[in-house]
């Protein structure tokens, strides 16, 4: 895994470009991308429990399966149930964009033998070939993630005061 | 129309089941599955594996003459290791079994004690800042159970 400060900042800058691109997202959907890019990490409950592997009622089950796309979406279109109906598909579209940026920086992650774990599950077991671009420890990832998610700021602000300008002049 | 809060209830119960029984069947399968032995199974027989690739993650113990002794006991040899390598540190070995337990290293990733515990802190900085953002967008109302956006009134747009 990438750090989750990377993963958060990530899904901030993805996030707010979509809301300038798609008009049906707002700035109040883009913290439920950051909650989405999240939502993989809660496999590493194994750091709590000290084990991957946990017995619930006789069932052997893996907190590993927490970080792949068929478990991490069924969670974002749960959480999407948690909003009005009228923000659902919004808030959805936001939670699984955010899954699925989470998985593919992941995919980025420097692995030793060359195969990320199989993030595809239960569509598919494979695993895809790391392209080993960072170290989930390395610091630089979190350095780029938050510059790029302060220029992104920095461009919303301005484009806010250029439209409130506009608007007093007319 | 407002939906009904017991078949919100219930379509909330039933995927949160299929939650679990993904998380059951990714047990059942994972051994089989995936490309290297997991752990769980190199930790029940080692010796089963032999001769074969593994990809483990292994916490550095001491260093040794021509490699490394980890904590769970297991020795690494391998031709050449980072000149930073301290006990503490958190490494991904790529190799073959061999008895011992020991693995032939191939390629060893070495994550730094210290980036470890930075990587800690940053993820729980960012578990901060999404529930700082997240709550200054969307309040929740626990008698409806839904999160509201800040900006809307309750009962206008409940669909």
């Amino acid at each position: 895994m990438t750090d989750l400060l990377t993963h958060v900042l990530a899904a901030y800058v993805f996030g707010t470009i979509a809301t300038r691109r798609v008009g049906w997202l707002d700035a109040r959907h883009v913290p439920m991308a950051m909650v989405g890019s999240v939502l993989p990490d809660a496999a590493k409950v194994y750091l709590l429990t000290g084990s991957l592997r946990a017995t619930i009622a006789g069932l052997e089950i893996s907190w590993l399966a927490l970080q792949t796309v068929g478990v991490a979406v069924t969670l974002a279109v749960t959480g999407s149930l948690l909003v009005p109906p009228v923000e659902r598909r919004a808030v959805l579209a936001a939670l699984v964009g955010g899954v699925l940026l989470h998985v593919g920086l992941d995919l980025q992650v420097v692995r030793a033998g060359g195969y990320a774990p199989p993030y595809l599950y239960p569509f598919s077991w494979v695993q895809l070939p790391s392209t080993d671009l960072y170290l989930s420890s390395d610091i630089w990832p979190a350095v780029v993630a938050g510059s790029v998610a302060v220029l992104v700021w920095t461009t919303g602000r301005y484009r806010s005061t250029q439209s409130a300008s506009e608007e007093t002049v007319r | 129309m407002r939906e009904r809060p017991v078949v919100r209830l219930a379509l909330i119960g039933l995927l949160l089941a299929v939650c679990g029984v993904q998380l059951a069947d990714y047990a059942t399968h994972e051994d089989e599955k995936r490309v290297y032995p997991t752990g769980t199974e190199l930790d029940d027989d080692f010796e089963r594996y032999h001769g074969e690739r593994v990809d483990v993650w292994l916490t550095v113990d001491r260093r040794t003459e021509d490699g490394f002794r980890a904590t769970n006991g297991w020795a690494v040899t391998a031709e050449s290791l980072p000149s930073a390598l301290d006990p503490g540190d958190e490494v991904q070995v790529y190799g073959t079994a061999r008895p011992g337990p020991a693995v032939d290293a191939e390629r060893v990733v070495v994550t730094d004690a210290r980036n470890r515990t930075y990587m800690l802190a940053a993820s729980a900085l960012a578990l901060l800042l999404v529930g700082g953002y997240s709550l200054r967008h969307w309040q929740p109302e626990p008698m409806s159970g839904y999160f509201r956006p800040r900006n809307q009134h309750p009962g206008e747009g409940d669909g």
